[in-house]
């Protein structure tokens, strides 16, 4: 007896690929003996009737096999993570120094960026008031006023020397977040290839999650030595908490997808390699086209403040600026 | 290591006394003559998946044959692991059996 489309449909849509040729093949040996004792429409009715019984105990096979596909059975020929105890610190404590870092010379260069926004025109909010001889405001920030290099004969004020610094200052940030960024990414891409199989998805959510808030809470200490004013900073500017929120995302994202990924697709799986440099470099895209955007949009906002007439200034508490000149200037 | 359920206990004691012969057909019908209850196809791959996840089991493709269409078995043997867990459940029903009193169905 052999089944028609109808069967064939049925159990092709229930059975996992592992077993599809088997049950297929044991349902058509059953049913041969079941034809040959009994009659035909009786062993018909039979196949039916076991068909049907089957195909819960089936259906649920085939669903654990790809929930377990998806959190666990990760095949990753050639890129053997490396575990233990400094493969996993090393990640975290690169990415704290690093958001710590970012975090401080956010917060000392803000001064000097909301500086450039203040605006004095007050009244008047349309543009022929805006572009008015005399009260026109540049809308370049002070970072970007001065050129890069002094020259001699190039007036020697501590402002420019201030904008100097903080223009260094930035790009240490950036490569420091780079390379932080990286790392992470990287090792934890690495650890979470392995750590799928053993731990499975849900628990390498949790922690994925659990050492974002590691990161984060070590940053924020780190930070807190690093700027002792950094705490009023901190509840007054809502932007550090979107800063941050990015940086979590993308630590998260980057420690989850490739299981995923890797466990859903074969075409990943079979090259890891070239899939772990094809996400690293989107990844990095996403990071710097995000935080491109990201000041872009704080550089809109400001500048519609400013616009509107409204000071943006006063950030830093009284007597703060004391303690940081110092600082700037050593 | 987990205790292992009653039909995964079942189908590795028939893959374990089916030898070289263990594959779906077989498996159903010792279970079905052990238990008298006629035992589906499916019912008998659900708990050899899961016996293959705990790496108790594992899955041997055999060659295909005519008499099953044109499609191969696929044969189940057990691994040492296999065998560990099938001895320890024997362990925990002999302990349990050992002190338990002797049944009688009159007594009920």
């Amino acid at each position: 007896m052999t089944m028609n489309r109808l069967k064939q449909w049925v159990l092709n849509l229930c059975l996992s690929r592992e077993i599809r040729d088997a049950v297929l093949g044991d349902m058509d040996e059953m049913a041969a003996a079941m034809a040959h004792e009994k009659h035909a429409d009786k062993a018909k009715r039979w196949f039916w009737r076991h068909l049907l019984r089957s195909l819960p105990f089936l259906l649920a096979e085939k669903l654990q096999r790809k929930w377990s596909r998806l959190h666990g059975g990760v095949t990753r020929p050639g890129l053997e993570p490396k575990n233990g105890a400094l493969f996993s610190l090393l990640p975290i404590a690169g990415l704290s120094i690093g958001l710590a870092c970012c975090l401080t010379i956010f917060a000392i260069t803000r001064d000097l960026r909301t500086e450039a926004r203040v605006v004095d025109r007050g009244e008047g909010k349309g543009v022929a008031a805006a572009s008015a001889p005399g009260r026109l405001v540049s809308p370049i920030p002070v970072l970007s006023r001065y050129p890069m290099k002094r020259t001699a004969d190039s007036p020697v004020d501590r402002e420019h020397i201030q904008i100097l610094r903080a223009r260094r200052l930035l790009a240490i940030e950036f490569m420091i977040m780079l390379a932080a960024g990286l790392v992470f990414m990287n090792s934890m891409m690495a650890n979470s290839l392995g750590r799928a199989q053993q731990l499975g998805f849900r628990r390498l959510i949790v922690r994925s999650a659990g050492l974002a808030a590691v990161i984060f809470l070590l940053a924020r200490l780190l930070t807190r030595f690093l700027l002792p004013y950094f705490q009023f900073l901190f509840e007054k500017q809502m932007l550090l908490y979107w800063l941050i929120a990015l940086w979590l995302i993308v630590g998260g994202i980057s420690n989850i997808v490739p299981a995923i990924v890797l466990s859903l697709s074969t075409v990943a799986a079979r090259r890891p390699r070239r899939f772990a440099a094809v996400y690293l470099a989107f990844m990095a895209a996403f990071m710097f086209g995000t935080l491109l955007i990201f000041r872009q949009l704080v550089h809109l906002k400001d500048t519609q403040t400013a616009r509107n007439g409204i000071r943006t200034s006063a950030v830093l508490p009284d007597g703060a600026r004391e303690g940081l000149e110092p600082r700037l200037f050593r | 290591m987990n205790l292992l359920s009653r039909s995964e206990e079942i189908v590795l004691l028939a893959v374990w006394q089916l030898r070289d012969n263990a594959y779906g057909v077989t498996i159903r019908t010792l279970v079905s003559k052990a238990t008298g209850y006629p035992w589906s196809i499916g019912a008998v791959y659900a708990p050899l998946y899961r016996l293959e996840r705990k790496g108790l089991v594992r899955m041997i493709p055999g060659e295909p044959t005519p008499e099953r269409g044109g499609r191969s078995k696929v044969y189940y043997r057990l691994t040492p692991d296999g065998k560990k867990s099938l001895l320890r459940a024997k362990r925990v029903h002999d302990a349990l059996w050992g002190d338990a009193q002797p049944i009688r169905v009159d007594e009920i």
